[in-house]
């Protein structure tokens, strides 16, 4: 039957939430994201070896754009984690700076993608190295677009003192994001301009 | 003997409402709620109104397939026959479980609510729209080919229809929605644990909850990435999956294919949590080997994936015979856990409970499939074991069939704490009659047409034997129709209860009406909004046991 209030012989074990979730929760989703990429890899190879002539006649991207958009990336996902190591050292303008630079690095990878698909001269429908061309272009910047937002959360957030030394949540969440957005290019990269 | 108490109207020092300082409660409604109590209820009844509709198009299938010029659907059976198989598996068997995981998660391990509450709510509405946009789908136009049920990949339209992108479009939501709620659950279960609650203390479903999280975030990208290439397949006509393209067929089955993914295994990952919990709460002495179980569950979720290499063997089982066996290693973790069951219960149970006779129903069901298993090979099966009408059966009796008696049997078993009185045992019983008996002519039914000759993925049973087919169509026709009334008397059943546990007196809402061992009887029923007033400290794995020995009650 139950009582008036509890009668409890041992003390609470209730604890509070912990932030560090964010970190993990943009961790695991990271992890899904690189397993997409590897799935179209994976698609990519097996196409590749059961297609005579690969790449297709005409279908030619100049190994310039991957290397530029290889180095974006890096200094990319490098700022996130110097605005890492800012709010971690409680230096704002530093966190805020890495974070900013983030945002207009992937900004600016976006660009050059969307640049570079305009300037093929295959589409989505022509062949199967177009469809997984494609693809891989379309998840990269999907994934990139994310990472642009989770770094802009974290700049706005920053700006407004919401992440301090105290709450590096967003911060950590920032560079691993970013980084996660670096390993999926570079899963793309091995595909299309290292294997080709 | 009730541990917990019924929670004060009023927390002890907290200001009356109106009073500065009292907590501004927004009332939230259907649409805006990120309650995970709220939300598992909700996915529970979306799941079930999805079957319900996929339920009605499997016995018109059957009904096609019952006479010689019988004609229902015309030329849309293929089409029907997908949509069938992609509503039962990625719209309801995996979502139910993610429905009550929602619910159950955060009160097992003692959490006040979930990682990412309104990330939860955002996959709850994503599997909706996604759900309604692929029924819409089949309304708005003619989708390409036979969708995804199929081994054979679907052939490039150029300009495909607007209804195979909404199709594609939607499967795409669908699964993001169960990577986010699977993100979701995994990360409560790391983080969110009360104080005590080591990994090693987690209950069975939380655990199996938490394997079929982790698993799913590994697998449900797989089929994310083969929707991407089949909507631009689909809509720009690359010929990614021509049947003149090389290994082309390979990547469908891979990537694509409903049959060939993990995601069809793990529904039965949690079904071992599931029951192991609630062997544990009706047996007389229930202790069961907690690492043990949680090896064998792990085992479970890590041997799905076994099904990826299957995918294969239909092109290359001749050179690579280990795809096959690999994809059946995840019995041997099943029979684990039932011997497991078995052991935990041969003492006896403390009470009759409705949610055994479903866990009864679930080893029904695989020891007839696994009869058939064993048979099968010596009978000559048009087109093998991988393409008879003998596998349906098998696909209803062990990856729809098993995974919904067990996710039922959770459901009644943890009911008390959904609705805050447990759901009709009389009604109980007549859903799992109609459910077990439904689904077991169901299976009965193909495995019959597969033993006299059937080949799988016929529009119309044509041929020299096919009149031998046509009863065993109308009995699978028939368990069709029983399986719809048991989602109907579910339904029933969850109205009548909610509405009479609205009304109830609390004395009548008991916290704890098993004595159960896990913390989600710490609470009342239903908990409040923040799950618990007062929670136990967590010293072993049955923390209310300890807590009853601590204060005097029965272990």
């Amino acid at each position: 039957m139950a009582t008036a209030a509890p009668q409890l012989a041992l003390p609470s074990g209730e604890r509070t939430s912990d932030p560090s979730a964010t970190v993990y929760g943009v961790i695991a989703l990271g992890v899904s994201v690189i397993v997409m990429m590897g799935a179209l890899m994976g698609a990519w190879l097996a196409i590749r070896s059961g297609t005579r002539v690969w790449p297709p006649k005409g279908a030619v991207i100049e190994n310039y754009y991957g290397t530029t958009l290889s180095i974006t990336m890096i200094m990319s996902a490098l700022a996130g984690w110097w605005a890492l190591y800012g709010v971690v050292r409680g230096s704002r303008r530093q966190a805020e700076a890495g974070l900013a630079l983030c945002v207009v690095l992937e900004g600016a990878f976006i660009n050059l993608m969307t640049y570079v698909i305009r300037g093929v001269k295959f589409g989505p429908g022509t062949h199967a190295y177009g469809t997984l061309y494609y693809a891989m272009n379309v998840a990269v910047i999907a994934v990139a677009i994310t990472g642009m937002l989770v770094a802009g959360v974290a700049l706005v957030r920053s700006l407004g003192g919401q992440v301090s030394p105290r709450q590096p949540q967003l911060g950590w969440s920032a560079a691993w994001y970013g980084t996660l957005v670096a390993v999926a290019w570079f899963v793309m990269y091995a595909a299309v301009y290292v294997v080709k | 003997m009730t541990l917990t108490a019924t929670r004060p109207a009023e927390s002890p020092g907290a200001p009356p409402p109106g009073v500065s300082g009292a907590p501004v409660v927004v009332p939230e409604s259907l649409f805006t709620t990120s309650d995970h109590k709220r939300l598992g209820r909700h996915y529970i009844v979306a799941a079930t109104l999805f079957v319900l509709v996929g339920a009605v198009i499997g016995v018109v299938l059957e009904l096609e397939l019952s006479g010689r010029g019988v004609d229902i659907v015309g030329n849309e059976y293929g089409r029907l026959y997908s949509l069938h198989s992609t509503v039962t598996m990625l719209l309801f068997v995996s979502p139910l479980w993610i429905g009550l995981g929602t619910y159950l998660v955060p009160l097992q391990i003692g959490a006040r609510r979930l990682a990412f509450p309104r990330l939860q709510a955002l996959a709850f509405w994503s599997y909706v729209v996604g759900g309604l946009l692929l029924l819409a789908s089949y309304t708005f136009g003619k989708p390409n080919g036979q969708g995804i049920a199929v081994s054979t990949a679907l052939q490039p339209i150029k300009g495909a229809s607007r209804a195979t992108d909404l199709w594609s479009a939607s499967l795409v939501l669908v699964t993001v929605a169960a990577i986010l709620a699977s993100a979701n659950l995994f990360v409560t279960v790391v983080k969110l644990r009360a104080v005590g609650m080591t990994v090693a203390r987690v209950p069975a479903f939380t655990w199996s909850m938490f394997a079929f999280s982790a698993a799913t975030l590994l697998s449900a990208p797989l089929f994310l990435a083969g929707m991407l290439l089949v909507y631009l397949d689909q809509h720009f006509g690359g010929g990614l999956f021509a049947a003149t393209q090389v290994n082309g067929n390979l990547v469908w089955q891979h990537l694509v294919w409903l049959y060939g993914r993990p995601d069809v295994y793990l529904v039965v990952v949690p079904a071992l949590g599931a029951l192991t919990d609630v062997v544990a709460t009706h047996a007389r002495h229930p202790r069961l080997p907690a690492a043990v179980v949680k090896g064998v569950i792990f085992a479970a979720a890590i041997l799905s994936f076994g099904v990826l290499a299957a995918g294969a063997s239909i092109e290359r089982a001749v050179v690579q015979p280990t795809p096959s066996l690999l994809s059946a290693f995840i019995v041997l973790p099943v029979v684990l856990a039932v011997l497991l069951w078995l052991g935990g219960a041969r003492s006896g149970l403390r009470r009759p409970h409705v949610s055994l006779l479903y866990l009864a129903g679930f080893l029904l069901l695989l020891v007839a499939a696994g009869v058939n298993a064993v048979v099968a090979p010596s009978q000559h099966l048009t087109g093998g074991v991988s393409g008879s009408e003998w596998t349906v059966g098998q696909v209803h009796a062990v990856l729809v069939g098993a995974p919904t008696l067990a996710v039922f049997a959770g459901i009644y078993h943890w009911s008390p704490k959904i609705w805050g009185r447990g759901l009709s045992q009389l009604l109980g019983a007549i859903q799992w009659l109609l459910l077990l008996g439904g689904f077991a002519l169901t299976a009965a039914g193909m495995w019959g047409a597969g033993y006299a000759g059937a080949p799988w993925h016929l529009d119309d049973h044509v041929g020299p034997t096919a009149s031998s087919w046509f009863n065993w169509a109308k009995l699978s026709s028939v368990g069709g129709v029983l399986v719809a009334l048991g989602l109907l008397v579910f339904l029933a059943n969850v109205v009548i209860t909610w509405n009479s546990a609205r009304r109830a007196p609390a004395e009548d809402r008991p916290a704890d009406p098993y004595e159960g061992s896990t913390l989600e009887w710490a609470t009342s029923s239903p908990p409040p909004e923040d799950n618990f007033d007062v929670l136990p400290e967590v010293r072993s794995d049955v923390p209310l046991a300890d807590l009853r020995a601590a204060t005097g009650g029965p272990a």
